[in-house]
C-alpha cells in the first residue's frame, strides 16, 4: 500500500516536472529580436482637428505633430518585424486565475484551498502581459496553481461531474475507462476540446500533441493499480494540470 | 521528459492550422476578456466572424467578448489599478477610483455618459452586499474584490455629493476627488504630484517629455530655488521647463489635501492649503497661490500644445475645470486609445497603423465610448495577426 502511494506521488511529481518543462521549453521557443531597428512611429494625421492640423497634411513638412506613442515608450516602438513577434502575450496573475476558473468551473472565491494556493503563489505569477518577462518562477507558480485547481476539481463532486461529464468517469477504475487506446484517445480528445477549445487548433502538430498526451496518460498509468478509481483521478489531475498550465491556455 | 518537451514544441508550433474563424474568436476573446471563451460563445463569435468578412465580423465578435464579466473584473481592473498609485502597480486593492473607471467604461456607450466625465463630474461607483461605502477607508471596495464580485453587474453610479465623499460639494471633481486619488497624489508633498500623474495617466505625457523652457515662469512658486547648487543657469535651462507650466496648473489643487489621520480627502473651500505656499524663504519673490484659479500654459503657449491637444479656455477654477480640460483634449483621447491598444495588442502601434489609431481616437473624442475603442483595437489586432 505504502509502495503504491509512493509510486502515485512519484507519478504526480513526474507529471508536475513534465508540465513545468512544457512551459520552460515553450518559453525558450519564443523568438527574440535582439537588435530590432527602432523606427519612429509616424505622426497621426488629424485633418478634422484644427489643433492638430499643422501645415499641409501629407506635404512632408517636418513640423511636430501629434504622436500617440508616449515619448518615453518610443524605444519599444514596433517595427513591422517586432509587430508580429510581439503579438503574443502571456496572461497576468488575474487572467491566469480567471482562466483556470472559467475552464474548470472552480473558483478561489468559494474554495479555500484554491484561494490559499493563489495567495501563496501570488507573487510568482506573471505581473503583466509581456512574454519577454515570463520566467522560471512564473512557470512554477502557474503549475502549482493549475495543480490545485485540477486537484480541487477532482475532489468536488458537482464540479467534477460538470467538467468530466462525457470526458471520463472518475468513479471507475482505469481497467474500465482507460483500458484501451480508444478510451484513452477519447479522454485526451475530450480534454483538448474542453481546455484548449474545440476546433481552435488542429492539423498535424495538434495530432502529434495528442499522441504525446496519450503517452503521458500511459506514463501516469504505468505501475499503478488499474483496479482503483483513485488511479483514474491521478491521471485526470495530471493531464488536467499539464494542459491547464500549457501555453495554449496561458498565452495570449 | 523527452515526450513532454516534444509536446511543448508541438503545441507551440500549432499556429498555422485549425479553423481560422475559431482561432480568431478564441484569440479575440482572450485579448478582451483575458480568459478563453465558453464553447457556446466560441461558436457564436466564430459564426459572426464567418458571416461578415474583415473588421465588421471581428468587431461584432468583439462586442460579444466585451459582455464577458472578466472584461471588467480582469482586463479593465488590471489597467485601472495602475492609475491609482505612484508605482503603476496592478497588485493593489480595488478602490473607489479604479471602480469608477471600470463603471464609467461600462456605461460609456450610454447617452450623456462619455468616459471623460470621470475627471470632472459628480460621480463615483460603488457596489453592494458588502460593508457600506465610507470616505474614510477602502473596506467597501476590498470586500467587493475579495468576494469575487461581478463588477459588470454590481457597480452602481452614484453622486459624490450624495454619499459624502468630499466634505464640500464644490470640491467634487470625478476621480480627482476620490479617496484613492487623494491618498496617492494629495498626501503630503506640494500637490505637484497630482498634476504630474494627471498628465501621465490620462494624457500619456510624462513631465520630462513635455517640459518647455521657453514658457514664462511667473507662476513658479516660492519653494523652487532659482539657483540650484548656486547655479541659476540650471534653473533657467532645466527646472523651469517643468515648473513653469506645472506650477501654473497647480492652483487647481489649492484646497485639496489628504488627511492620513482620518483617512479622508480634505477640501477647504477658499483656504489654500499650507503646503501650496510653503518654504517661502527659498525664493521669496516666487508666486504665491492665492486661490484655486489656474492657467494651462501647456494648452496655450507650449511647444507641446499640438501633442497635448488642449482646447480653450486655457484657464479655470479648481480640479473639476482642469479635469474637464483634460477630458476634452485630443491628448486624452489619444492616450486612452493607446492604453487600450497596448492592453489588448500587447505592443505599441506601428507606423502603418497610425491612420487606424487616429480614426479610433477621433471617434472616442467625439463619442466618449471606451467600449467601442476596446472593440475596435482588439478586432484590428486580431485581423492584423491573421492577415497573412
Amino acid at each position: 500500500m505504502k509502495s503504491n502511494n509512493n509510486k502515485a506521488w512519484s507519478r504526480r511529481i513526474t507529471s508536475g516536472v513534465s508540465a513545468i518543462a512544457i512551459l520552460l521549453m515553450f518559453n525558450q521557443c519564443v523568438q527574440e529580436y535582439e537588435e530590432v531597428q527602432e523606427v519612429e512611429v509616424a505622426p497621426i494625421q488629424m485633418p478634422n482637428d484644427s489643433i492638430h492640423s499643422v501645415g499641409d497634411v501629407g506635404s512632408g513638412s517636418n513640423e511636430e505633430e501629434a504622436d500617440i506613442v508616449p515619448e518615453e515608450e518610443k524605444e519599444t516602438g514596433a517595427t513591422e518585424v517586432a509587430r508580429t513577434a510581439a503579438s503574443v502575450g502571456v496572461q497576468n496573475f488575474e487572467q491566469i486565475d480567471a482562466s483556470f476558473s472559467a475552464l474548470t468551473g472552480m473558483s478561489r472565491f468559494n474554495n479555500n484551498n484554491i484561494r490559499d494556493a493563489y495567495n501563496a503563489n501570488f507573487l510568482g505569477l506573471p505581473n503583466n502581459n509581456s512574454v519577454k518577462s515570463f520566467n522560471a518562477a512564473n512557470t512554477m507558480a502557474v503549475f502549482k496553481l493549475a495543480s490545485t485547481y485540477c486537484s480541487e476539481l477532482s475532489n468536488n463532486m458537482t464540479a467534477r461531474n460538470n467538467f468530466y461529464s462525457g470526458v471520463l468517469d472518475l468513479t471507475r477504475a482505469p481497467s474500465q475507462v482507460l483500458a484501451n487506446s480508444a478510451q484513452k484517445q477519447a479522454f485526451v480528445d475530450s480534454m483538448m476540446s474542453r481546455l484548449w477549445g474545440s476546433g481552435v487548433e488542429d492539423g498535424d502538430p495538434m495530432n502529434q500533441a495528442r499522441s504525446e498526451l496519450l503517452l503521458l496518460v500511459d506514463e501516469l498509468l504505468a505501475d499503478e493499480n488499474m483496479g482503483s478509481a483513485n488511479t483514474t483521478r491521478i491521471v485526470a489531475v495530471g493531464i488536467c494540470a499539464a494542459m491547464l498550465s500549457s501555453p495554449q491556455v496561458i498565452y495570449l | 521528459m523527452k515526450k513532454v518537451v516534444s509536446l511543448c514544441l508541438l503545441v507551440a508550433s500549432v499556429q498555422a492550422f485549425g479553423d481560422t474563424s475559431r482561432k480568431q474568436a478564441w484569440d479575440l476573446h482572450k485579448r478582451i476578456a483575458g480568459v478563453p471563451p465558453t464553447p457556446q460563445v466560441l461558436n457564436q463569435m466564430s459564426s459572426l466572424i464567418e458571416s461578415k468578412p474583415g473588421m465588421e465580423g471581428l468587431e461584432s465578435a468583439a462586442a460579444v467578448a466585451i459582455e464577458n464579466p472578466n472584461f471588467y473584473n480582469v482586463t479593465l481592473k488590471a489597467w485601472a489599478k495602475t492609475l491609482t498609485n505612484t508605482n503603476d502597480s496592478n497588485r493593489v486593492p480595488l478602490d473607489d477610483m479604479s471602480a469608477t473607471i471600470i463603471g464609467a467604461i461600462r456605461d460609456s456607450d450610454q447617452p450623456g455618459k462619455p468616459f471623460g466625465r470621470i475627471l470632472h463630474e459628480d460621480v463615483l461607483y460603488t457596489g453592494s452586499g458588502v460593508a457600506m461605502y465610507s470616505p474614510a477607508n477602502n473596506t467597501h471596495y476590498e470586500q467587493l474584490e475579495n468576494g469575487g464580485a461581478n463588477l459588470k453587474n454590481i457597480l452602481v453610479e452614484r453622486k459624490q455629493s450624495d454619499i459624502g465623499s468630499v466634505s464640500d460639494s464644490r470640491g467634487i471633481a470625478g476621480i480627482l476627488s476620490s479617496r484613492a486619488w487623494a491618498s496617492a497624489y494629495y498626501s503630503m508633498g506640494t500637490n505637484r504630484r497630482a498634476t504630474f500623474y494627471l498628465l501621465k495617466n490620462f494624457m500619456c505625457s510624462e513631465m520630462d517629455y513635455i517640459m518647455d523652457t521657453n514658457l514664462p515662469d511667473i507662476f513658479v512658486a516660492r519653494d523652487v530655488t532659482r539657483s540650484p547648487g548656486g547655479d541659476s543657469s540650471e534653473y533657467k535651462s532645466y527646472c523651469v521647463g517643468c515648473h513653469a507650466a506645472q506650477d501654473a496648473m497647480r492652483p487647481a489643487w489649492a484646497y485639496y489635501d489628504f488627511d492620513a489621520t482620518t483617512g479622508q480627502i480634505s477640501y477647504t473651500q477658499g483656504q489654500v492649503v499650507q503646503k501650496m505656499n510653503q518654504a517661502g524663504d527659498t525664493f521669496p519673490d516666487g508666486w504665491v497661490t492665492p486661490d484655486n484659479n489656474f492657467r494651462n500654459l501647456w494648452g496655450s503657449m507650449s511647444v507641446h500644445m499640438e501633442r497635448l491637444g488642449f482646447k480653450p479656455p486655457f484657464n479655470g477654477v479648481g480640479a473639476a475645470d482642469l479635469g474637464k480640460q483634460v477630458a476634452r483634449s485630443s491628448g486624452f483621447a489619444n492616450c486612452m486609445t493607446y492604453e487600450a491598444f497596448k492592453k489588448v495588442c500587447y505592443r505599441n502601434p506601428a507606423a502603418s497603423e497610425s491612420e487606424f489609431i487616429s480614426d479610433v481616437s477621433q471617434e472616442l473624442e467625439s463619442t466618449g465610448n471606451m467600449k467601442e475603442v476596446y472593440k475596435k483595437v482588439a478586432a484590428h489586432c486580431v485581423e492584423d495577426k491573421y492577415e497573412e
